[in-house]
């Protein structure tokens, strides 16, 4: 009886143990949202950034934190509100009375791993703030580029249910976010787990041991991106944005950078799966979260319709 | 509904209406025409959108331009084969506007690519003007005006598609330099090439083939729609008059026409008679020699008499200037046999003619007037031998005589203008024939004639054989003997009419060229016992004498075959010609009587023996349900006739359906087994995924299209395999995961479990819904 079922890489099985290794502290944080791990895994490692929808306590600062202990990189955290200034997240210039010279004060966009808390909350203006940082990873400021983190992760939540003061993200934003993520509720026996951990460790913030440095995230970055598109997988992608742009309840398909995205969160996927193709269940996997949060139009239901347009284009197998 | 649906939707609707208005242009031009092409394309233009609407999008899609002109140029194709095969063709036009459909309609099938919504709507505007030009009636001018009114549509939906948009590559203002110099080129090659052509007379000749009006020349095409057909066949005289043709306008040579006498008689001379006596002859001079300047006389009747003893000598000189040698042209059904003479004794050397007509010469007149324009011959209302009555029509073209070819079962016949009945009368041997000296050339016959069924044969009219008329003594013993040992234990009737012509078609050989030896005692004894070989009127003079001697009333005739392979597509008619002159035989049924001059008053209903191999018959069309009613006969004596044979291979047949499946299982691994041995891991892999989604088609578990390899229900049990399918079929080369032994043991598992039973209860339910065999 042979149980092989995923082929391993031929590259370096160091690098499966590794993502092991950061999916099990993750999970750790996050119990019973092991799906939810794995697309918060492969938008790391597909260089994006992530947008998580949900309501209050489901977690995502805890995952967020997680995340940035797990790749030992520096974690920041915004808390939007109508009042937070642009320079409040990328930083400023202030004069220093003693060397009466201007020097820069970072903000908080100067991390590995960023939480924009509850982002629909700050003003268009403060959100285009961080347009730069998350499509080129750099700011300016006064007119002087300052470079970020080659490994920059922005988690941004937002709160589906109020909507007094809030300002939707424009389209312009959401397409520079990988995915959209929804933690949901966990199962009865994770919160069970949950509670009696709270019980025997009450003074655990949730974060775990680090599991690797920037380099190192970045050098799995770097092997997740040469994992192998085939032509009919490419082919069968652009079938798939090309009918989310002729659909007639679709005011705003796939752009090309969507569908650029789609590709690389599909290569993470099977990167994390240990393979080194993509196959068409990559592609389906990651739709979801990678649509959603760009579809734009008379849509119900999201899901709902990714679902149908995946069920209506056949997937390519034999030439 | 977006806009670009919308236009494609109307888009449809216009090629929908200019594929009807080019199907009832050609209908209008010649009916029936162009039926096949359009079968064929109209389908393969829905295949080609099947196919089109579920590939991927693909910036050069060379399969799909590909298909489109295929099928584009698929008229161009089938025409040669459909000339060849069915002797069906259609005029260049014709041709040249399925093209454009063909063209159009892949266009329309494949809005994927570039700009094919508008070129596929330009299609249609050009077809349905095009078409215009050939025929304007009532369907015409209705799909114009729906045309019309679905193009005012088609613009509106079209501006609000993005006028600018659609039309925007054809309104560059950048001359396309590449295009440009490979249009002048072209034109500067075309124009070097047509300039010595068109110079010559020929090429010119040769390009009015190509019009609407061809036809006239040398070059015209038999299936041209215009022109005068094969008329310069028939008045392209250059050197003799007689090559002349029915052409009302012109001249006619009547003394170098076939008489029928020619037709019978010249065409295998009798054995010339030795002179008993011979003449001395001396050589005159010129002055002293008295030419006879009277003119030749021509025989216009038919012989009384015809040796079965005969030789082969040369033809006349046929005319080689007249390329049309039709004699009759006949309109209606073939096969077809028109009789012009009748034959009732047999003498041991010749054919007798009949001398029915004595009798029935009276009768025409008294008996049988003129219905409306139909001039009765016979009252016979259709039974089961002869179910129906059909129309024909025979024109006299470039015959003389006053017989009246007449098809075979005639009731009634009729004659354009013509409302005396005197002016037909009965020949000698029965035989219908005008009471003028000739039939005027180009006369034109109309008859109704009752048609034999095939699979119901008449009762015949049997006698004894002292009842049966003197040419049944005619018979030699052994002849009588033959009969009598091929009809053993053959049922009378029917059946043993058809066991004498297929046993005399076994036991000799027609050879139109085989003559009878001069030195032979009996004609019929020396074909049937030492040649064996012989034409069409030994096969019939033996069959007639044959079936005498079994005691049924038989008579040979004479006349022309209408020969299916002669049809002409374009003039709908079939051409008779001098090598068509045929015998037959026809057998009395029970329905009459002979006519004699002891005086039967019914007049007899004689069926048509075909007895001459190679030769067809003509039997009245059967009905669907005939059809059905014989298919259910066969079956059920089939049944009768062997019961537990029937009754093993039905348990067979209902076993192996039941069982259809593990079968077809057994087969699709047995294949499996074959390529394992041969076939390295990934082609392997990929085999046994094809044979799996084979059995999913056969099980009705195919795989929704959206869904891929691991979420299929099939193999949900597999997902070992389904992870190897993917490397092979998406690794673009990456190393086999596994060794080869176990890549097999896993396809070998993966094709060998039982498939219902694998899937059953571990479908999802996402598969479920979608799943949809397209196979």
């Amino acid at each position: 009886m042979h149980t092989v079922v995923n082929p391993p890489r031929s590259e370096g099985p160091s690098d499966l143990a590794v993502v092991e290794q950061i999916r099990t502290e993750l999970n750790r944080s996050l119990r019973g949202k092991a799906d939810v791990v794995e697309m918060v895994l492969a938008c790391l490692f597909a260089r994006g950034h992530l947008l998580l929808e949900d309501v209050p306590g489901l977690g995502k600062t805890t995952l967020a934190k997680a995340l940035a202990h797990a790749v030992g990189g520096r974690y920041s955290r915004v808390q939007c509100t109508p009042d937070l200034m642009p320079s409040d997240v990328t930083g400023f210039n202030m004069l220093n009375q003693k060397t009466r010279e201007f020097e820069f004060s970072d903000g908080p966009v100067f991390a590995d791993v960023l939480l924009a808390d509850e982002i629909n909350r700050a003003t268009p203006r403060t959100q285009s703030a961080l347009f730069e940082a998350m499509a080129e990873r750099q700011v300016t400021i006064d007119r002087q580029q300052r470079l970020l983190p080659e490994t920059f992760f922005v988690i941004a939540t937002q709160n589906p249910v109020e909507s007094h003061g809030a300002y939707p993200l424009p389209e312009a934003q959401l397409d520079r976010f990988a995915m959209k993520v929804s933690i949901g509720y966990p199962d009865s026996e994770s919160e069970l787990a949950m509670l009696q951990d709270d019980a025997t460790m009450p003074a655990a913030d949730g974060a775990g041991d680090a599991v690797l440095d920037p380099t190192r995230l970045a050098e799995l970055q770097s092997q997740a991106a040469t994992t192998t598109v085939c032509e009919k997988v490419q082919r069968y992608l652009i079938a798939l944005a090309k009918a989310t742009r002729e659909d007639e309840h679709v005011l705003l398909g796939l752009s090309p950078r969507a569908l650029l995205t789609w590709q690389r969160v599909a290569q993470a996927r099977a990167f994390l799966a240990g393979r080194s193709y993509v196959t068409p269940d990559d592609v389906q996997d990651v739709a979801t979260p990678v649509l959603s949060v760009r579809l734009v139009g008379d849509l119900a239901d999201v899901d709902g319709y990714i679902s149908e347009s995946l069920a209506k284009i056949p997937t390519p197998t034999f030439d | 509904m977006s806009n670009s649906s919308h236009l494609r939707r109307v888009t449809l609707l216009l090629v929908a209406i200019a594929t009807a208005q080019v199907q009832f242009a050609v209908h209008a031009i010649r009916p029936g025409s162009g039926l096949w092409e359009s079968a064929i394309a109209i389908p393969l233009a829905i295949a080609l959108w099947a196919v089109a609407r579920r590939r991927p999008a693909r910036d050069r899609d060379v399969g799909l331009v590909a298909a489109v002109l295929a099928l584009g140029l698929f008229p161009l194709v089938w025409d040669p084969v459909s000339r060849a095969l069915l002797g069906v063709g259609l005029a260049y036009e014709v041709q040249l506007a399925f093209v454009l459909r063909n063209t159009m309609l892949a266009l329309a099938a494949t809005p994927q690519l570039p700009r094919a919504t508008v070129n596929a709507t330009l299609g249609s505007l050009f077809l349905v003007v095009f078409c215009a030009m050939w025929s304007i009636d009532a369907w015409t001018m209705t799909l114009l005006v729906l045309y019309s009114i679905v193009g005012v549509w088609w613009l509106l939906a079209a501006y609000w598609d993005g006028l600018g948009g659609r039309f925007a590559d054809s309104s560059e203002t950048a001359i396309p330099i590449k295009p440009a110099v490979a249009t002048v080129v072209m034109l500067a090659l075309l124009i070097a090439v047509a300039v010595p052509l068109a110079s010559r007379s020929v090429t010119t000749s040769a390009l009015a083939g190509f019009l609407p009006s061809s036809g006239g020349t040398q070059w015209s095409d038999q299936f041209a729609n215009g022109g005068v057909g094969d008329g310069q066949q028939l008045v392209g005289a250059k050197e003799e008059a007689s090559s002349f043709g029915p052409i009302d306008c012109e001249l006619f040579l009547e003394s170098k026409m076939p008489s029928l006498y020619d037709a019978f008689n010249e065409f295998s001379d009798a054995v010339p008679k030795k002179p008993k006596e011979r003449r001395r002859a001396i050589p005159l001079a010129p002055s002293q020699v008295q030419t006879n300047h009277k003119k030749r006389g021509v025989n216009q009747q038919a012989t009384r008499e015809f040796s079965a003893v005969r030789q082969k000598t040369k033809r006349r000189d046929i005319n080689d200037d007249r390329l049309s040698t039709a004699l009759l042209h006949v309109v209606g059904r073939t096969p077809q046999h028109l009789a012009l003479e009748t034959f009732d004794q047999w003498d041991g050397h010749s054919l007798i003619a009949s001398t029915e007509g004595e009798v029935l010469g009276t009768r025409l007149y008294a008996a049988d007037a003129i219905s409306k324009r139909w001039l009765k011959l016979a009252v016979r209302r259709p039974d089961e031998a002869f179910p129906t009555v059909e129309d024909s029509q025979v024109r006299v073209i470039n015959l003389k005589t006053n017989r009246v070819p007449t098809p075979a079962g005639t009731t009634a016949v009729t004659m354009k203008g013509l409302h005396a009945a005197n002016m037909f009368k009965f020949a000698d041997d029965g035989s219908l024939a005008m009471d003028v000296p000739s039939v005027p050339t180009f006369s034109v016959f109309e008859f109704q004639s009752a048609a034999q069924a095939r699979y119901a044969p008449p009762k015949l009219h049997q006698a004894t054989v002292s009842d049966t008329s003197a040419t049944s003594g005619q018979a030699s013993g052994k002849i009588t003997q033959l009969a009598a040992d091929w009809v053993k234990n053959v049922p009378a009737g029917w059946a043993q009419v058809e066991a004498i012509v297929s046993r005399l078609a076994e036991h000799c050989t027609h050879d139109p060229e085989a003559v009878v030896s001069a030195d032979a005692d009996d004609a019929l004894e020396y074909f049937l016992f030492q040649s064996r070989r012989g034409p069409d009127y030994l096969f019939a003079t033996t069959t007639a004498v044959m079936l005498q001697s079994l005691g049924y009333d038989t008579r040979v005739r004479a006349g022309f075959y209408v020969d299916p392979k002669r049809y002409n597509y374009q003039a709908r008619l079939t051409p008779v010609v001098l090598e068509d002159a045929h015998f037959w035989v026809e057998v009395l049924t029970s329905e009459g009587a002979r006519i004699t001059k002891e005086g039967e008053s019914l007049t007899g209903v004689w069926a048509t023996i075909e007895a001459t191999p190679g030769y067809q018959q003509r039997y009245a069309p059967e009905t669907l349900l005939g059809r059905l009613s014989r298919v259910a006969s066969y079956c059920v004596a089939s049944v009768v006739a062997a019961p537990f044979a029937s009754v093993a291979v039905a348990a067979v047949l209902v076993i192996a359906y039941m069982r259809r499946r593990p079968l077809l299982d057994t087969l699709i691994f047995s294949w499996w087994s074959i390529r394992s041995r041969t076939a390295e891991a990934g082609r392997l892999t990929l085999v046994t995924l094809r044979l799996l989604e084979w059995r999913a088609w056969l099980y009705r578990e195919c795989r929704p299209a959206g869904t891929p390899l691991g979420r299929w229900g099939a193999l949900a049990s597999h997902q070992d395999f389904a992870s190897l399918a993917s490397w092979a079929l998406y690794g673009s080369g990456a190393t086999a995961p596994l060794p080869a032994a176990a890549t097999q043991d896993i396809c070998r598992r993966a094709i060998k479990t039982p498939f219902g039973s694998s899937i059953e209860g571990k479908r999802s339910n996402e598969s479920k819904k979608g799943s949809t065999c397209t196979r």
